[in-house]
């Protein structure tokens, strides 16, 4: 037969159909014909035959109209095109007055509508091959009845031909010859009577009047040897005509073959069944044992990291059970194995094994399995013992699949395993990230607690890291990240968790302190180790310092979120000690109320000294993954101090009241810059911005906030006012009327760290809110606790139901995007997306993005 | 400024990066975006080919330099079909000289192995391909861009 990549000229296709004729149209593609022409109707396929076209096969749509279709087979066989080509027809589904079981005259096959592809090409090649072979088959009749002989005699069923009137034997295969036992002489032409089965003349007569009238016929019964034993049989008799005479066609088959064959599918189901659970391995292993009787079966995993120390996942004992029985077992055997290499003693294994076990009980039966993994790495081992023997070739295999189903389990453990921690970890460091370290700080509290001990947490802060960023460029800033890293995990021990915490800050914490001095030594060695130059790639070396601070557990504080506060303002204390050093964080001390009171001094100055910043966090759509806004953010960035964490000084604003003169200043900064940005981009971004629980006391807030909108030009309908949930809206008059009056200026309202305050229905109910910020602690756990997982979506859902827009705060890997989508959040703000940044770099990530839409260079660039 | 929004590298970038080799740019002037292929393909250094029926394929960097016997379509398909460096090919109005003939020559192509990949994109105003090639080849628009592809992540837009 021509190959498929063989010359094999035009192909026309005529049916209505538009998926058979696609489907036909991909099996001769497949078949490898130079042309095809498609056509709808046989009028179009007139129009093709009418062109200079070669035609080598008709697939010919055949309907009901039965003259018509067989006048056109005509038309096609007077063409010149199509005068030789081989027409299969298609047969419609009803069939019309065609039968699939004979051809009209001019059709060499049928091929059934809606056309299967797979189908169609090989009946399509079977056609050709039988059009190609034709003049060679009807000359070479005389050796077709030698062409199966081959089949007849290597087939492993037992088989043999009956003359059907006098019942005599006229021939068997070999089969037949050996399991019989007989000679092949004192076989044939005796009577199959003797060798079918066991049966009744009545039974028999039965049976011959059954082939007589089906032409076939199936029983069960013993079949005879020579040495006077028998076995059971299944009987297959058909009637079937050999060189043009009628014969019986016998065919027996074992039927303790079949058993075994059965019993081993069976036993394959039951694994499929059992794997299917968590507790899978032990279920599977049950099914072997109850299946092959076995006397010890184990399951070892291998360790990845630390060789000899496999566990046993799973054990089973007949006899004797002690929990020290994996143990036992462990050896020369299991490290063989273990090695990738089978151990297979179907006999007298405690004669040739050195396993302690397997001499102590005796087992005749030994086998271990490798567990092989994907990449073919031995991820462990399957071990079973008998006291018995085994004779059974099936078990072997049987074996083998089911260390096969072991090992994909174990495969599957693996990748949810990797799967877990690829987003607990920061992918630049290959530390743990936020998400990771706050799990962490916590379980060390947890077990602070429960034994009394005392450990450190560490606040490291790269010193002006930004100016890297800025002056060497974002790739030169992440080679130092990742040194830093490295520098860190090698001045602690393996016991402490190093994280990056965000951007240039990292988080330590220092397990099982005795003393505060141990602590303040490796805080020594950590600044010192910063303070070596950096060497980074293309010859670059840098200068790097780094500023710290250190808070205890217990003395300091007891709860993770104080902890990392307490840390953060002692290595801010360290920043204002002249940086490159580090500091514990100290109560409150004389010299920290005085420090205190000059940082405030410093604050009424920052926004003269033009010290305050505006970062803004980009929001998200929850469907399109675009921005659609952002929130406005304050930074203090001092002179001599850096970068001023909001949570340290915005509680000292509120306090001192200067919260009012900055809360005005950022909101007309806000609206200042996303009005440029709408002109610039053709953005209609929404911008959020914080009201303070003073602001919102203040009486003339209403009049302000119109002002500034005014005087930025800034629409209303853009500025959305955020209010935290935790506000009392008794302990500020007027409260309701006063974000009525804001919303009546066209402003927006938004709860904001909703589910950390009130949440009270009644509360939100009389809230004039527009839209409902969850608040990130719960955000951050999804995936994590399927409690807050249910919070965050009994708030959405609510949310949605009193028509309010959710906005998802603390994104910060995929997963919890993919579950807030689900769940339709309509905006989401986090780390995956960005980290706030300063007016500029967010700028630059709209001119970027406008870049990459094409439409930067054609709208005009205007700005006030 | 031309009337059609401008073709940007992105559309050529998309191009390349399609994993169908056959494409169909959507185009309401078909000239211009031609023109700005031109444009492209001489600022990026691409390899960008045109096709037309009057003089075959011809370079768009290299102003005459065309390829003999290629004036055929079904000539310039198979020419298409048996180069091995990577280029695109844009054919104008090759709706009025596809033959039915030449289906199997475009599936051929769709299937040729994506390294050095050629890239044979059919510029016009909503062209239609056969039925047959349904799911084989990718619709862009010259204009129009899908912003829906652009995501943010930590910082950076991705695409």
């Amino acid at each position: 037969m021509a190959g498929a990549g063989d010359h094999r000229g035009g192909a026309l296709i005529v049916a209505a159909d538009r998926d058979d004729r696609r489907a036909l149209f991909d099996a001769l593609d497949v078949v490898g014909f130079d042309a095809i022409y498609s056509a709808k109707d046989r009028a179009q396929a007139r129009e093709f035959l009418a062109q200079d076209i070669q035609v080598d096969l008709v697939l010919l749509e055949m309907r009901d109209d039965t003259a018509d279709a067989l006048a056109f087979c005509d038309e096609l066989r007077r063409t010149e095109v199509a005068a030789d080509a081989p027409i299969i027809g298609i047969l419609g589904g009803q069939g019309g007055p065609w039968r699939p079981d004979s051809l009209p005259p001019g059709l060499v096959e049928w091929i059934a509508s809606p056309v299967k592809r797979d189908d169609a090409t090989a009946r399509i090649k079977v056609a050709l091959a039988a059009r190609s072979t034709g003049a060679a088959r009807s000359s070479g009749s005389a050796a077709q009845g030698e062409r199966y002989q081959f089949a007849f005699d290597g087939s492993l069923d037992e088989l043999a031909l009956v003359d059907p009137a006098s019942g005599r034997i006229l021939d068997v295969n070999t089969a037949f010859v050996q399991r019989s036992g007989y000679a092949r002489t004192q076989i044939v032409g005796s009577s199959i009577d003797g060798f079918d089965a066991d049966l009744s003349p009545h039974r028999r007569d039965e049976v011959n009047r059954k082939l007589a009238r089906d032409g076939s016929v199936q029983l069960r019964g013993a079949k005879p040897r020579a040495n006077g034993s028998s076995y059971p049989v299944e009987v297959h008799v058909r009637v079937a005509v050999q060189e043009g005479r009628v014969v019986h066609f016998y065919q027996f088959r074992d039927l303790a073959e079949l058993d075994r064959h059965q019993q081993a599918l069976d036993m394959l189901v039951r694994l499929a069944r059992a794997s299917a659970h968590e507790d899978g391995v032990e279920a599977a292993l049950k099914v072997l044992v109850d299946w092959l009787a076995l006397d010890l079966a184990v399951v070892f995993e291998a360790s990845a990291e630390h060789a000899g120390e496999e566990q046993a996942l799973c054990f089973y004992q007949r006899f004797g059970a002690s929990e020290d029985g994996p143990a036992r077992m462990r050896g020369a055997v299991l490290k063989r194995v273990l090695a990738g290499k089978d151990v297979v003693h179907m006999a007298h294994a405690w004669r040739l094994s050195d396993g302690e076990l397997v001499r102590s009980q005796r087992f005749e039966c030994l086998i271990g399995i490798p567990l092989d993994g994907e990449r073919g790495d031995c991820l462990g081992a399957l071990l079973v013992a008998r006291r018995d023997a085994l004779d059974d070739g099936a078990a072997l295999e049987a074996l083998r699949v089911a260390a096969r189903t072991f090992a994909l389990e174990l495969e599957l453990r693996h990748s949810r395993d990797q799967g877990r921690a690829s987003g607990l970890m920061d992918p630049l460091t290959g530390l743990p990230n936020r998400l990771l370290f706050n799990d962490r700080l916590n379980s060390a509290i947890h077990e602070a607690h429960r034994t009394s001990e005392m450990f450190a947490v560490v606040f490291v802060d790269l010193d002006r890291f930004k100016n890297i960023n800025d002056s060497l460029g974002h790739a030169v800033g992440d080679q130092v990240l990742a040194a830093v890293a490295r520098r860190l995990r090698g001045s602690v021990r393996a016991s402490d968790t190093v994280a990056r915490y965000a951007g240039d800050e990292f988080t330590l914490i220092l397990r099982h302190i005795v003393q505060r001095d141990d602590v303040a030594r490796i805080a020594e060695k950590i600044v010192r180790a910063m303070e070596v130059p950096l060497q980074l790639a293309g010859g670059l070396e840098l200068s790097m310092t780094a500023s710290l601070g250190l808070s205890f557990y217990p003395d300091d504080a007891t709860d993770a979120e104080r902890l990392l506060k307490h840390a953060d303002v002692a290595m801010y204390s360290a920043k204002g000690m002249g940086r490159n050093n580090f500091q514990a964080y100290v109560a409150v001390p004389e010299e920290s109320h005085r420090q205190r009171l000059a940082l405030e001094a410093k604050l009424r100055q920052a926004e003269k000294n033009g010290e305050l910043r505006v970062f803004y966090q980009p929001q998200i759509d929850g469907k399109t993954e675009d921005i659609v806004g952002m929130e406005a953010l304050i930074r203090w960035e001092h002179p001599e101090l850096g970068m001023i964490s909001p949570g340290f000084f915005i509680p000292m604003a509120e306090e001192s009241g200067l919260i009012i003169a900055i809360g005005e200043w950022i909101l007309r900064a806000a609206c200042h810059d996303a009005c440029r940005w709408q002109r610039r981009f053709g953005l209609p971004l929404r911008v959020g911005v914080n009201l303070s629980a003073l602001q919102l006391r203040q009486p003339n807030l209403v009049q302000i906030v119109e002002t500034v909108l005014r005087e930025t030009g800034m629409e209303a309908d853009l500025l959305d006012l955020e209010v935290t949930e935790s506000i009392s809206m008794k302990s500020i008059p007027n409260l309701l009327e006063t974000l009525h009056s804001l919303r009546d200026l066209g402003c927006g309202i938004s709860i904001d760290d909703f589910g950390t305050g009130q949440s009270s229905l009644d509360y939100i109910k009389r809230f004039p809110a527009d839209r409902i910020k969850i608040d990130q602690a719960f955000v951050r756990n999804i995936g994590v606790d399927p409690d807050d997982e249910a919070i965050v979506q009994a708030t959405i859902s609510m949310a949605h139901n009193l028509n309010r827009v959710v906005v998802a705060e603390g994104v910060e890997i995929e997963q919890h995007l993919e579950f807030l989508r689900a769940q339709g959040c309509e905006v989401l703000q986090g780390f995956l997306f960005c980290r706030p940044l300063p007016a500029a770099s967010f700028e630059n990530l709209l001119q970027e993005r406008a870049r990459l839409l094409g439409a930067a260079t054609a709208l005009p660039a205007t700005h006030t | 400024m031309s009337a059609e929004p401008l073709l940007t590298q992105r559309v050529l970038d998309r191009i390349v990066q399609s994993p169908h080799n056959l494409i169909v740019l959507d185009s309401a002037n078909v000239a211009e975006t031609i023109a700005q292929m031109r444009m492209l393909a001489m600022r990026g250094g691409t390899s960008v080919y045109a096709w037309e029926a009057e003089s075959g394929i011809a370079s768009l960097r290299e102003s005459g330099l065309h390829v003999p016997g290629s004036r055929r379509f079904g000539d310039a398909l198979r020419y298409v079909l048996q180069g091995v460096h990577f280029g695109i090919y844009l054919f104008v109005d090759a709706d009025a000289h596809l033959r039915p003939g030449d289906t199997l020559l475009l599936r051929r192509i769709s299937r040729m192995p994506s390294a050095n990949g050629r890239k044979l994109v059919f510029v016009g105003n909503r062209f239609e391909l056969p039925e047959e090639l349904d799911g084989m080849f990718e619709r862009l628009a010259a204009g129009t861009e899908n912003i829906q592809a652009l995501r943010l992540r930590d910082g950076r837009w991705v695409q």
